[in-house]
């Protein structure tokens, strides 16, 4: 039987904060991609990444690289690096294409930018899916609902301790996040199309208190959690994705040999044999 | 969406989906796993039911991380098991959890079973456990009492100083790795320095080999070997490893490994707080 293969990887969505919290670089290897989700060309391909960049909303920019992928896995140019440092705050997505049906798997990992404070020290950002995202599906497919989530936000003016929501919304139209936590309080921000928001958590984080805040909204949107210092929330020193309310089976069903080497595995590390 | 030359925006574009009402975008989705086959697979409302013979069987998720306990810095656990919008429906089912935790020589300096219920969250100070080191990395299985979906488990790690907090989360301890797209990470310098430390963690019960290799791609390369512990891990920064690095340079990181492992990446900021990401753990 003959394999699915597509023409485009799924676009990817990063989010550009203001100069002020620094410059976002962003390297794409486009081999280290096509490796990634391709066999090898039988015959040059031509490779097309397309950038378009938003601030505050409005298109700010794009740009077309043409590449072609040759028979020997090369690709040349190889190697795309831009640096964006918008007055506000923006969101660059970047898709890649082929001439021809030769992608084996449609969703790439591909790689960190790096968000590059005003002292030079480094932050990673893992871009986006905007489509397509195997846990999203599944968790709409199951609950017909879209939540993220993050059980480990801590507010504490009296520390300097500072923790936002960086949310995007990469579509065209707007959308309505709405952000609660366990004790049923919600707060909603209305999102842009192309515009990000970054949240404070101060009202639905008790000072001091780890919580937990859950995410929806009238669709679903990419979002990271953004620690910084209390007073500026441009002052950050660690950006990383919003988790996944997984719709996960925990329980799975194994057959007989399955059952019998997940038994042995536990019994080796409940005795400290193997890990 | 067969057309050469077409693509999911074009799709968007031309049909004007979710471009006045944005609610259908989550059907789009739906749609687009049909097209491309990007989700799991499974059929709906299967979530205690899956693939393959026998009966169904708790599946315990086994994951790892690295802490720090020294300099002011204090790791903190965090296990949320909450319903879906923190309902009280039926999916959070309560687990019984086992935590490990190591030093760099591969010894366990703590351990501890624990209970999450559904609607629960639990918070560990892996500083409080009196024989915790200077820093290590720990090992949490948690299993679960009955089915349910896995929802909001995943346990956050928090690096705590004085003034800030970095956050990650863990993963599979099986992601562990050798070689390959795992074991790969961008780095930038400032200057000639990177202000970054990688945090390996050896998954075997052998001692292995660790070979870092910085490049960049107009042809500069250096290599740097290190041994870790079996069941060790190590924290290696990278301007002492490498010297002499290109200036504001953008640079990729690579750790290969005889034995599999895993690993994270520690960027220090001038003002004594810290960046922390894992490497990237796409299959």
């Amino acid at each position: 039987m003959s394999r699915k293969r597509y023409l485009e990887i799924v676009p990817q969505v990063v989010p550009l904060l203001p100069r002020e919290a620094g410059e976002t670089h962003v390297g794409i290897s486009l081999s280290g991609i096509l490796s990634d989700v391709s066999f090898s060309a039988d015959r040059p391909v031509q490779v097309r990444l397309r950038l378009q960049q938003y601030e505050s909303g409005i298109p700010a920019g794009s740009e077309t690289v043409e590449a072609v992928w040759r028979e020997d896995g090369k690709v040349e140019p190889d190697f795309i690096e831009r640096r964006f440092a918008p007055k506000g705050f923006g969101l660059l997505s970047y898709a890649l294409s082929v001439d021809r049906a030769c992608i084996d798997r449609p969703r790439a990992e591909v790689g960190y930018a790096l968000l590059m404070r005003p002292n030079g020290s480094a932050i990673t950002i893992n871009p986006a899916h905007k489509y397509a995202e195997t846990l999203t599906i599944d968790q709409i497919r199951e609950t017909r609902t879209f939540c993220r989530v993050h059980t480990a936000h801590l507010v504490d003016s009296a520390r300097g301790i500072g923790n936002s929501a960086l949310l995007a919304n990469p579509y065209a139209g707007p959308l309505v996040a709405r952000l609660s936590n366990k004790q049923g309080k919600v707060i909603s921000r209305k999102i842009d199309p192309y515009s990000i928001e970054l949240v404070s958590l101060e009202p639905l984080i008790a000072a001091g208190e780890w919580g937990t805040v859950m995410y929806s909204g009238s669709h679903r949107y990419p979002g990271w959690d953004v620690r910084h210092r209390f007073e500026n929330q441009l002052a950050i020193n660690n950006i990383d994705h919003l988790e996944y309310y997984r719709v996960v089976p925990l329980h799975r069903k194994v057959g007989v040999r399955g059952r019998i080497r997940n038994q042995v595995r536990h019994w080796l590390r409940r005795s400290e044999i193997w890990f | 969406m067969k057309t050469p030359g077409a693509t999911l925006d074009t799709l968007v574009a031309q049909t004007r989906v979710g471009t006045k009402c944005t609610a259908c975008l989550l059907d789009l989705d739906v749609l687009l796993a049909d097209f491309d086959q990007a989700g799991s697979g499974r059929s709906i409302g299967s979530f205690d039911q899956a693939t393959g013979p026998g009966r169904g069987a708790p599946w315990e998720r086994v994951d790892s991380g690295f802490f720090l306990n020294q300099d002011g810095i204090q790791t903190i656990l965090r296990i949320a098991n909450f319903d879906l919008g923190f309902a009280p429906t039926e999916h959070a089912a309560a687990h019984d959890c086992r935590l490990w935790v190591f030093n760099d020589a591969g010894k366990i300096r703590a351990r501890d079973v624990f209970h999450v219920g559904g609607g629960e969250e639990t918070t560990i100070n892996l500083s409080d456990y009196p024989a915790c080191p200077g820093r290590g990395w720990f090992l949490i299985a948690m299993k679960p009492r009955r089915a349910g979906y896995y929802g909001t488990m995943r346990p956050q790690v928090a690096l705590v100083g004085r003034d800030w907090v970095a956050c990650y989360h863990t993963q599979f301890h099986a992601d562990a790795v050798r070689s390959g797209r795992r074991s790969g990470i961008v780095l930038r310098t400032k200057g000639p320095y990177t202000g970054a430390a990688v945090y390996a963690i050896n998954g075997s019960n052998a001692a292995s080999g660790l070979e870092l290799v910085i490049s960049d791609h107009y042809g500069y390369r250096r290599n740097a070997d290190f041994q870790l512990a079996a069941r060790g891990s190590a924290m290696i920064e990278i301007d002492r490893a490498f010297r002499d690095l290109p200036s504001d340079a953008s640079l990729l990181l690579d750790v290969h490994s005889q034995e599999p492992t895993r690993k994270c990446i520690i960027n220090r900021h001038g003002d004594g707080s810290l960046g922390v990401d894992h490497f990237p753990n796409f299959p």
